[in-house]
């Protein structure tokens, strides 16, 4: 969606903490199918698996939200946008990318402030692990600011796009996804695991 | 504190803002904070950190990640064309042959994965092919795949459900069950739907599918015992009360990560593409819902559910006729919002007033995803529709709506019955416990 250049940094580190996001669901995965076989069978319990459940979750969404926006993957309707013309579009498209940036900015500098609070009077988690949790706020926080960096630098470039008359661009980078963009993806995310062996007619023949 | 007509405005200014393109969780958060400075005040607009955080740290929401990635590895596993023939030598000989295939093949896949795009995307690009071949009516296959592909999201896991659970404070494990009757249902209903259209009209069914011996056709039962491994790991954990279904989840993970394993197709690569589209998937939801849910708090503190309520009975509705007029409201917003959004930004609104005028919160759960599962194929925006009339390529869109029209009125006639009979729905998770 983006010319590669100025973007490749961010683009790189918003994939690769996207894979450590999966690493870690993948990690919290294995803890709870332990902690279940553990608790059934040998009436035994890790305990706090929950609550590292729910840091996984924060930190991990917080670091995804940069990398859903360079894959434009954030909900918009497009229905009636779809239906005006370019000049249209282009300034409605420039306002969403400015809202989104305030809205992210918004949401950073809230983050800090209860980072700040929970910093401020040393508060630990209500549950047995007891964690203090500035640490997985932190890491909440830096996340947070990582999303509000990145849309704060497309919105700019969208709003350089408007001013400078680059209709066509800014369109073809900060429009909605139609089902058809949709499709596309999950095709080419999909094919191998499809198209090779036995259709229903090779089934049907072969017996 | 706040009128009917004020709240009206504010829902008019958010459909507004969708509409004009702006991302839907910043429509939704700006009403809730346009809301708080109006009525409320700063400070609390202030307090959006601290919901920020209990909604992003908890752990039932971590399942939604949890079912995304398992989806996604079952997705890469390499099990749905073997799937699609296994249930097609089953299902071929009744009257209507493969179109009770895609039916299946769908609604199953859908389960898996919760996504209708992948669905339609990866059993239409197996089906399509077959039905041109074989003289079937093109209308109705397609209409099959993009109706089959809509019963996802009520089969469970569901991660509407997790969501409409989580939001509302109702037992996602009940909504689960819950789902289960009323999915088995429509997808029997769907069937029965082709066999008497193939016997009214034989033309629309192609030729009759050649018999398959039954040793054939007992050896292709080993194709569909990962999806059923997985399901009943998922379900039966839940129903058993042995696990939370975020802790369902993650044996699901888990058992879809074996499944892979066994097939071969558990790579690095593969691993990181489901970990990426988990990630875009995740991110792309949660967002929403932070904003959904500092607009349920803000709603709360409002009393709009109140105001509403009180609104609904001046104008002497009766509960029946308040289900009425939610039918409609959600078939005329369905034609123009994207259906998980329409659920985010009306449940906190919607469902306390329901709960108020007497109706149980699992039911109207499964009222409110099948009427989502509608508004997937009412022309002229229904997701499901685009994405069949994508896999297949060609002709216009027109065929694909018409082929769906039946499905449509049955799944109407199916809300019908769930409104006269709730026990359909709430049988299973009363007898849950």
């Amino acid at each position: 969606m983006l010319p590669r250049n100025p973007y490749w940094l961010a683009r790189s580190l918003a994939h690769g903490a996207a894979v450590a996001a999966g690493y870690a669901a993948l990690g919290l995965s294995l803890l709870i199918t332990f902690e279940v076989i553990a608790r059934k069978l040998f009436n035994f319990s890790l305990q706090g698996v929950d609550e590292i459940g729910g840091y996984v979750l924060a930190i991990g969404v917080s670091f995804s939200f940069a990398y859903a926006l360079l894959h434009r993957a954030h909900t918009r309707v497009d229905v009636l946008m779809a239906r005006l013309p370019a000049v249209l579009q282009a300034p409605l498209n420039a306002a969403a990318m400015l809202m989104l940036a305030a809205f992210s900015l918004f949401m950073l500098w809230r983050a800090i402030e209860t980072l700040h609070e929970t910093l401020e009077f040393g508060s630990l988690a209500s549950t047995p692990l007891q964690t203090p949790l500035w640490i997985p706020q932190s890491l909440w926080v830096i996340g947070l600011g990582v999303f509000a960096l990145l849309t704060s630098l497309l919105a700019l470039h969208a709003l350089a796009q408007l001013v400078t008359g680059r209709v066509r661009a800014l369109n073809r980078d900060y429009g909605p996804r139609s089902a058809q963009d949709e499709l596309d993806e999950a095709q080419q995310d999909y094919g191998d695991s499809v198209s090779t062996t036995a259709t229903p007619a090779t089934q049907g023949d072969a017996t | 504190m706040i009128g009917a007509f004020e709240v009206l405005i504010g829902f008019v200014i958010m459909l507004g803002m969708m509409a004009a393109g702006i991302h839907v969780a910043v429509a939704i958060f700006s009403v809730a904070a346009l809301g708080t400075l109006m009525y409320l005040g700063t400070p609390l607009l202030y307090s959006f950190g601290d919901t920020l955080w209990g909604t992003l740290n908890d752990f039932i929401l971590t399942a939604i990640p949890l079912f995304i990635l398992l989806g996604e590895l079952l997705l890469r596993s390499g099990i749905t064309e073997r799937m699609y023939s296994a249930l097609s030598v089953w299902l071929n000989r009744m009257p209507g042959g493969l179109l009770h295939t895609n039916i299946g093949a769908s609604s199953v896949f859908a389960a898996m994965s919760g996504s209708s795009v992948a669905t339609a995307a990866t059993i239409g690009t197996v089906a399509l092919p077959a039905f041109a071949e074989r003289g079937y009516s093109e209308r109705l296959a397609l209409g099959t795949l993009a109706a089959g592909a809509t019963l996802g999201i009520l089969i469970p896991p569901s991660i509407n459900m997790i969501i409409y659970g989580a939001i509302t404070n109702t037992s996602i494990g009940k909504l689960f069950i819950a789902g289960i009757l009323p999915g088995l249902a429509l997808a029997g209903a769907f069937m029965l739907a082709i066999i008497a259209f193939s016997l009214l009209r034989p033309e629309v069914a192609g030729e009759r599918e050649p018999r398959v011996p039954l040793r054939a056709r007992l050896a292709s039962l080993v194709d569909l015992l990962p999806p059923a491994f997985v399901f009943a790991i998922v379900i039966g954990s839940i129903y058993s009360g042995w696990a939370t279904p975020t802790e369902a989840a993650a044996l699901g993970v888990v058992a879809a990560l074996l499944l892979a394993a066994i097939n071969r197709k558990l790579t690095l690569t593969m691993l990181h593409e489901c970990f990426l589209s988990m990630a875009r998937t995740t991110a792309m939801i949660m967002l929403i819902i932070v904003a959904a849910f500092f607009l349920n708090y803000i709603v709360g503190i409002l009393g709009i559910p109140h105001t509403l309520t009180q609104w609904v009975a001046d104008l002497g509705l009766s509960p029946l006729g308040l289900i009425l007029a939610l039918v409609i409201f959600y078939l005329v917003l369905g034609c123009f919002l994207e259906t998980l959004s329409m659920m985010i930004a009306t449940v906190p609104i919607v469902v306390p007033m329901v709960v108020q005028f007497g109706f149980d919160p699992v039911w109207f759960g499964i009222f409110l995803v099948i009427m989502m599962e509608i508004s997937l194929i009412t022309p002229p925006i229904g997701m499901n529709l685009y994405v069949v009339q994508g896999v297949r390529g060609r002709g216009s869109i027109s065929d694909v709506m018409i082929g769906s029209l039946p499905f449509l009125a049955i799944m109407l006639a199916f809300v019908a019955l769930i409104i006269i009979w709730p026990g359909l729905v709430l049988w299973l998770p009363e007898a849950m416990g």
